[in-house]
């Protein structure tokens, strides 16, 4: 979820704790609301409102996601994607309103997302009857977790990929039919949606901007994106700015 | 106001193809060094309302063309289409809408609502209405009633 969003959304990966804090307060959340019942549709509905919203071939909303970029970073003094800092005017603070419009609702769908799984989580710890081993099987599957999707990343496994793996997880994970029903028919959607060619045509041309290439891919490597384009030089690897980050 | 210009097959000689990489100027002011690997440069001046273009001292004389780009429009100064106010819209209220019903879900009981340690306890609501018994179960020893969960003896009073 953090990877994609930040990838798919530029704005993201500049502030990638931004998603980051979303995840660890919807799995705080969860953990508080353990004792109420699990509702999954607090996952599956944002996540199908992430999939529209990144993938969804229709060019107005595409070039909307782009802009967010510039409607924040024009704001700001921080130079992002080439934003000059602009002054403080009612454009740029109808800029800055538009993009925290779009901005805080989906900071609520990210928590969302993970407020049953803290639930699931705290619930099995809260359960448990030695609680030092539950935690420590807890931090086992987060190591686990973070190999696996490690091993994902060094095979350059796309999106859908990731889909697949995390939609298996959830089947899994959860014992009803109507949960598993559920979670196979959104992940099959988000599969699918992920597929589309659409996907980061404004990331893709954003970076290969003033590359002369005549064949571009998208490699989904163990940071977040890369935009590979054949120059005259060969292969060239124009990464997102994010990586000067880290 | 274009921001982010690039000066794209800079520093290319006229059938010489340049390894250089194109500069992204997002500033207003621009140094060039003698030995930089950079061709041409491009970008506004102190007013911003012009562009300029400088050439790096390395450069041979000669013929250069130079492809002035804008890698991304500032929209704010745009008009924006209906297309992209109605993308706005939706989206917005589309999240707007998801979120608030979803956190529904969370939203703490109100009065009326089934007290917890009668659902922790399994009783129905609907035994202590309209009646004038009273089930009343000793919690003095229990900070939290979900403690109880479990075989206890009951002492009904």
């Amino acid at each position: 979820m953090i990877r994609w969003i930040s990838s798919e959304i530029t704005i993201f990966a500049y502030f990638k704790n931004f998603v980051l804090i979303a995840c660890f307060l919807g799995f705080g959340l969860g953990a508080h609301l353990c004792r109420q019942p699990i509702n999954l549709l607090a996952t599956l509905g944002p996540m199908v409102y992430f999939a529209l919203m990144i993938k969804l071939p229709w060019p107005a909303l595409r070039d909307l996601v782009q802009k967010l970029t510039a409607l924040l970073g024009a704001t700001t003094e921080v130079n992002v994607w080439g934003v000059p800092t602009l002054p403080w005017n009612s454009e740029t603070l109808t800029g800055l309103a538009v993009m925290l419009a779009v901005v805080i609702p989906l900071f609520a769908l990210v928590s969302l997302v993970f407020i049953p799984i803290g639930q699931a989580t705290a619930r099995l710890m809260e359960g448990a009857r030695d609680g030092i081993l539950g935690y420590s099987i807890n931090i086992a599957g987060s190591l686990f977790g973070v190999l696996l999707y490690t091993v994902l990343c060094l095979f350059y496994q796309p999106p859908p990929i990731w889909f697949a793996v995390a939609g298996l997880l959830l089947v899994l994970g959860f014992r009803t039919a109507r949960v598993r029903i559920a979670a196979v028919a959104v992940f099959g959607f988000c599969l699918a949606m992920s597929c589309l060619p659409q996907s980061n045509s404004s990331v893709r041309a954003l970076l290969a901007e003033g590359l002369e290439t005549t064949d571009a891919s998208t490699a989904w490597s163990a940071l977040p994106e890369a935009a590979l384009g054949r120059d005259h030089a060969g292969w060239r690897d124009r990464r997102l700015p994010a990586h000067d980050q880290r | 106001m274009c921001c982010g210009l690039s000066a794209t097959a800079q520093a290319r000689e006229v059938g010489k193809p340049h390894p250089d990489r194109p500069v992204t100027l997002n500033q207003t002011q621009y140094g060039l060094r003698a030995g930089d690997g950079v061709g041409f440069a491009a970008g506004p001046n102190a007013t911003g309302d012009r562009v300029l273009l400088a050439a790096a001292l390395p450069l041979k004389p000669g013929g250069y063309p130079v492809h002035l780009s804008a890698m991304q429009a500032l929209p704010l100064n745009a008009k924006q289409s209906p297309a992209m106010a109605l993308a706005l819209f939706a989206i917005v209220m589309a999240s707007l809408f998801s979120a608030f019903n979803l956190f529904r879900i969370y939203r703490p009981a109100d009065h009326k609502a089934k007290p917890r340690w009668l659902s922790a306890l399994e009783i129905p609501a609907e035994s202590l209405t309209g009646t004038r018994d009273l089930l009343v179960i000793s919690v003095a020893a229990a900070d939290d009633p979900l403690d109880l969960v479990g075989d206890h003896h009951l002492r009904v009073l």
